[in-house]
């Protein structure tokens, strides 16, 4: 108790931290809306590379989706109140239940994936759990902007073709945009930890711009919870003292790591979705894959190239939904007594790109299963 | 200093004014690409279309490319759907009936509340589909 009794001291004695808990709760209380509003087939359940038993989670998450999240959502505008009203325990543990929460939700299906819950997740965390929070809380937020900076580095984000909606601008003040947002995201964002007022400010006008430019673009959500989480900077303008503290170190240290792993072990990891489940996932590739499945029968073989272009750009060539499309169809054909076995290949490529960066070929899948790494999420026999 | 905070304040106007225009314009075209089409009109194509109220009596269709659809309050009464490829779609409420289903290709699709014809499964190249409460006549 004595851990938790220092955290809520710190937030309680500092007004600015006060306040962010208000904000972080409305973020939750918008992941609530949002996910409401979405319409999700339950049939599609996808489970994540490293909890492949997601299904007697989601069975109960599922079967009362819309119930669970009105709770979530009146409970997420109660803990704003808590915070507001300075009832520090109950809205310290509500926060933490609201966090757990939303971990669990999103844990549960592969398509609760996206950088908005990641980025509003680990500052959750971080909040809650780490000493000297005005200051770890900002070094995360300009962690996001420089690992996603770093992510952009590639044909698909400068000329424009991995945004998920047209922009409106196009030819040559697209390219620049989107230059400019590297620009912002890897060099200028460092000066949000700036503690000379005008630079301060200069650049967090520009995160703003950037975050509301980017609303017709990828919708409402996106923008409006990291506006929620870079009101810090707001609260408490051009004043950072950087986190020293060791555990705050290690976090950092972690950080760092996850999003290093895919960058140094596969450069095409925004293609192959490789080392990628633990870091930042941005719209830096435009990618395209093409899957066949020859469906073998004893007297015929079919082609068969399903079409997975319903699903999310960023993820769509994910070795977890082509892996789980392959052993629904082994499922579908297993009572035909003709059905002998599949055989599957599958490139993907940039947009930009013509030659394929990767190309699998599998025989047999039905006999000899496909599986999903859970450490690298790469797919194998 | 209080002419950064003028530049800031500006600019925070701007990009509110910015984000209402741009909202309405997104929404504007959002309701277009989503609006259901009246199926009065037969064509061999269908794309990303939500389409009620769909007639086809009689028609040739061979060959029809339905991908990524939504046909609701349907009916492809005695029509020829031989050689059709149908993808990623579904058939909610209508009928089948008489159709000739000869070498269709229909993967990933769902047939709900419907009549199909009677040689449904054995006429057509089935992968990944589901059928819900539709009888066969």
């Amino acid at each position: 108790m004595i851990f938790f009794n220092r955290h809520v001291q710190e937030i309680f004695t500092c007004k600015k931290n006060q306040i962010y808990g208000i904000f972080l709760s409305f973020s939750h209380l918008l992941t609530a809306y949002f996910w409401y509003r979405r319409d999700f087939d339950t049939d599609g359940i996808v489970c994540w590379q490293f909890f492949s038993n997601c299904q007697f989670l989601t069975r109960h998450l599922f079967s009362e989706l819309s119930v669970d999240l009105i709770i979530y959502g009146s409970l997420s505008f109660f803990c704003m109140g808590l915070f507001f009203l300075k009832k520090e325990k109950p809205a310290y543990f509500l926060f933490l239940a609201l966090s757990v929460f939303k971990m669990i939700v999103q844990l549960s299906d592969y398509r609760f994936m996206g950088n908005y819950h990641y980025m509003s997740n680990v500052i959750n965390f971080v909040f809650l759990f780490l000493p000297n929070k005005k200051n770890i809380v900002k070094s995360f937020l300009v962690l996001f902007y420089v690992a996603a900076g770093l992510i952009k580095f590639n044909l698909d984000w400068f000329s424009g073709a991995a945004l998920i909606n047209p922009s409106i601008f196009s030819g040559r003040l697209l390219i620049f945009s989107c230059a400019y947002v590297i620009l912002l995201e890897l060099v200028f964002s460092i000066g949000l930890l700036s503690t000379q007022r005008k630079y301060f400010y200069f650049v967090l006008a520009q995160v703003c711009l950037f975050h509301l430019f980017s609303w017709h673009i990828v919708g409402y959500f996106y923008p409006v919870i990291m506006l929620s989480l870079i009101s810090i900077f707001f609260l408490s303008p051009a004043e950072f003292c950087f986190p020293k503290e060791l555990v705050n170190l290690v976090a950092i240290g972690l950080f760092i790591f996850a999003q290093g792993l895919p960058l140094v072990l596969d450069p095409h990891s925004s293609l192959t979705n490789k080392y990628r489940v633990y870091a930042l996932n941005m719209l830096d590739a435009d990618s395209e894959c093409e899957t066949r499945m020859l469906i073998k029968k004893k007297d015929s073989t079919i082609e068969y190239r399903p079409d997975f272009s319903k699903i999310a750009i960023r993820i769509h060539c994910d070795s977890v939904f082509i892996v789980k499309k392959v052993h629904a169809t082994c499922q579908y054909f297993s009572p035909d007594p003709d059905f002998t076995d599949i055989d599957f290949d599958f490139q993907v490529r940039r947009s930009s790109e013509r030659n394929d960066i990767e190309q699998l070929t599998y025989k047999n899948v039905c006999s000899h299963p496909l599986k999903i790494n859970a450490v690298s999420g790469a797919a194998y026999q | 200093m209080w002419r950064w905070w003028w530049l800031l304040k500006t600019l925070l106007v701007l990009g509110v004014i910015q984000f209402f225009c741009l909202s309405a314009r997104t929404q504007e075209v959002a309701y277009a690409a989503n609006m259901p089409l009246n199926g009065s009109e037969v064509s061999l194509s269908y794309v990303d279309k939500k389409i009620k109220n769909f007639r086809s009596k009689d028609h040739q269709l061979v060959g029809l490319i339905i991908r990524r659809s939504i046909f609701e309050n349907f009916s492809f009464r005695n029509s020829n759907l031989s050689g059709s490829k149908i993808q990623d779609s579904v058939f909610n409420g209508g009928d089948f009936i008489g159709v000739n289903f000869t070498d269709a290709f229909i993967a990933d699709t769902q047939f709900t509340n419907c009549i199909l014809p009677l040689h449904f499964k054995s006429e057509a190249i089935l992968i990944n589909v589901k059928i819900q409460n539709c009888r066969y006549q």
